[in-house]
């Protein structure tokens, strides 16, 4: 009977230990690769809007919900807001993996002051040489490689639609604005945004034109490297621009983003503790 | 056997023990961890921006009388809530490249609180979104929005922006380089060319 005890108490003991690692370390990566079309998720972690990835520039404490309404543009799709520019892969990292593991990890980061060469302005940042936008990963690393695979494809003539691995959404109600080399705008049918901006898509493949009319949800392309004639990392950089006191103003899309993730994938997003 | 049945539900007591302890445990983190909340008390308040029609319609009747080669019979069936400025078919701005710019017919959409415009040039394209909501900081909390006025000059990443107001309602001109690697094609002074140029082509609601 000793024996049976101290077998139910080490069983016991093993679920209580489970238990806890499991809310340890509910950031694990590996399980975010998993699930990262499905909608399960493990809860997020957001850095302070105006935390900035290190010397990248200055940023501004923006904790304004420029748009409470809106989703996700990625939907359930996992989804990571982050530097393009000082993560792996980009020309102020010292990585060139952009399919590196640590871009598809939480805590989501604000990048919209980040640090830019020329004149840009927006509603509150401290320097005008800024982003004016976040730049969002999607999807895990071997959906990242996945679509490099598609992207030398295409460049040795398949057809573009083998690279429409990863859809993104209308984040609400409105109509197609306005599409340039690599840009889509749309504009809310309601309310002061004027548009929400989207970069980077595949234009070869867009699921919308000039005037389209779209519902919060809606596929209005996929997610890619485009960059006119170029071409750049696999992410999307998404701005918002806001009548602010009568004046179209760029204001950062962060803090109505994490909201929109957790409407979106059901989570809940708290602040990342280090 | 009543021994092994003792033991047995010894077993399953004390499984079902630690996974209440771990559910209970999982359910007081949620309770005690913080949903994102950012500064709900900032949730922008919005204003919806009364548009002075009777001043918008003499102006169309002037353009009208004077011929005004703004793209009128392209857009005549289009209802907008405020009123319609386009660019004419056709401008000679300082900076640009070429000077003589061609502009497309405009591709408009509309809505309940304006329209947004595209319309392509040689080298840009200009865009135009008009609306008659603003969301209004604390700061301007009981400030009027002036009905005219011609705001500062933005810089963006591939081109510039100036917003202005006309008969109440509010006009985001951006002037936006039509090959990504002209990062620098647009400056102030053609934004603000386009701006003078720009004229009523409908003024009914």
């Amino acid at each position: 009977m000793c024996t049976h005890f101290l077998s139910a108490m080490a069983v016991s003991l093993l679920l209580i230990m489970s238990c806890t690692s499991s809310d340890d370390d509910g950031l694990d990566p590996t399980s975010n690769e998993d699930n990262a079309t499905s909608t399960e998720f493990s809860d997020c972690t957001y850095l302070e809007p105006g935390d900035l990835a290190p010397g990248s520039g200055e940023g501004v404490v923006d904790r304004k919900y420029w748009s409470p309404n809106m989703i996700s543009p990625f939907g359930t799709v996992a989804a990571f807001a982050r530097s393009q520019v000082y993560s792996p892969g980009g020309l102020g990292s010292s990585s060139s993996d952009q399919c590196a593991s640590e871009n598809f990890e939480y805590p989501h980061r604000d990048t919209f002051c980040e640090r830019r060469s020329a004149d840009r302005d927006s509603y509150n940042c401290p320097s005008r040489k800024i982003h004016q936008g976040i730049d969002i990963n999607a999807g895990t690393r071997a959906q990242c490689l996945t679509l490099l695979d598609a992207a030398r494809s295409v460049r040795n003539g398949a057809a573009p639609e083998i690279a429409n691995v990863i859809p993104v959404l209308a984040v609400v109600d409105g109509q197609v604005s306005y599409i340039g080399n690599y840009t889509v705008d749309l504009r809310p049918s309601e309310g002061s945004i004027s548009r929400y901006r989207y970069l980077h898509l595949n234009m070869a493949t867009l699921n919308v034109e000039f005037g389209s009319q779209v519902k919060q949800g809606d596929i209005i392309g996929y997610y890619s490297n485009d960059f006119g004639s170029n071409t750049t990392t696999f992410h999307l950089h998404f701005e918002v621009i806001a009548f602010v006191d009568g004046v179209a103003q760029y204001v950062s899309p962060f803090a109505s983003f994490i909201l929109a993730e957790e409407r979106s994938k059901g989570i809940d997003c708290v602040r990342y503790e280090g | 056997m009543k021994s092994n049945f003792t033991n047995n539900s010894l077993l399953i007591l004390c499984i079902v023990c630690a996974l209440s302890a771990c559910a209970l445990s999982q359910a007081d983190d949620k309770v005690s961890t913080p949903k994102v909340q950012f500064d709900s008390e900032q949730s922008m308040q919005q204003r919806t921006i009364p548009i002075d029609w009777e001043s918008a319609i003499a102006d169309a009747s002037d353009n009208a009388n004077r011929n005004n080669d703004a793209q009128l019979q392209t857009n005549a069936a289009l209802q907008s809530p405020v009123p319609l400025l386009l660019p004419p078919v056709s401008i000679t701005l300082s900076d640009a490249f070429p000077v003589f710019q061609n502009f497309s017919p405009a591709k408009i959409i509309t809505d309940k609180r304006g329209y947004s415009a595209v319309v392509q040039g040689d080298s840009f394209a200009i865009l135009i979104d008009a609306s008659n909501q603003t969301f209004v900081t604390e700061q301007h909390n009981g400030v009027s929005v002036q009905a005219n006025f011609d705001g500062d000059y933005q810089q963006l990443a591939t081109g510039g922006q100036i917003t202005i107001g006309r008969y109440g309602a509010l006009y985001a001109i951006q002037l936006l380089c039509s090959q990504a690697a002209l990062k620098n094609c647009i400056t102030e002074r053609m934004v603000r060319e386009v701006i003078e140029s720009l004229s009523v082509v409908q003024s009914r609601p």
